[in-house]
């Protein structure tokens, strides 16, 4: 969960007014929410971790023929996608 | 090098309480377990059980997020809550280490002090787990 420290005091390391990523138990995120330390801003970010949406991944070797016509990859460039 | 203590970093169940601590005391005290037997001059003793006791003074504040919405609550609830306390606030290394206690509040004091003097609260906070006050380096 990302939060921001509100309050006058610093959190976990982190100053007023600054945002952070943390896994903070169900207990202390309500304390410290209920003591006007944080708030919720969001989700944790993505860089955190986590996978979602859409790849393309592309694979197939050079002068191959899709003898089949199944498009499973044989030719250069020809790609799968998965989601 | 002797070291005075002039920025010594106490966090509270995750918020940082130093600017409103004006001391603070790391006791482990270990019973004295007497195991004198027969055929000697002196008494013998092994060590106990522990203790740990963490002790602090603090200026007291009402403020959002400051030392009595911390402390107030916490002695409330009885719950356990992560004691973080370094020699200076500097990051935690050989030379500033950190201990670490899971603690719980038994006594608290909101309001003490004379006409013109700073509400101060002197805090006990006692271990809650086998832990116990745990020293790390990094």
């Amino acid at each position: 969960m990302k939060y921001k420290v509100i309050g006058a005091a610093n959190v976990l390391g982190h100053a007023p007014d600054e945002t952070f990523d943390a896994d903070l138990s169900d207990a202390q995120e309500a304390r410290l929410i209920a003591r006007g330390s944080i708030e919720v801003v969001g989700e944790e970010s993505s860089a955190a971790g986590g996978s979602s949406g859409f790849t393309f991944q592309t694979s197939g070797t050079a002068g191959a023929t899709d003898d089949d016509n199944n498009n499973t990859g044989e030719e250069a460039g020809e790609g799968t996608y998965s989601t | 090098m002797k070291f005075v203590l002039k920025d010594a970093f106490i966090e509270v169940d995750g918020t940082d309480l130093s600017n409103h601590a004006s001391t603070v005391t790391i006791g482990q005290p270990a019973d004295e377990v007497e195991v004198t037997g027969f055929g000697g001059e002196f008494r013998e003793f092994a060590q106990g059980l522990k203790d740990g006791t963490i002790t602090a003074a603090f200026f007291q504040d009402f403020a959002a997020g400051s030392v009595h919405s911390v402390l107030g609550p916490l002695h409330a609830s009885g719950d356990t809550f992560t004691l973080k306390i370094r020699p200076t606030s500097a990051v935690v290394g050989t030379t500033n280490p950190q201990w670490d206690m899971t603690a719980r509040l038994f006594d608290y004091s909101p309001l003490s002090g004379g006409v013109g003097e700073a509400s101060t609260t002197d805090v006990s906070f006692r271990n809650a787990d086998q832990s116990g006050i745990v020293e790390s380096t990094s």
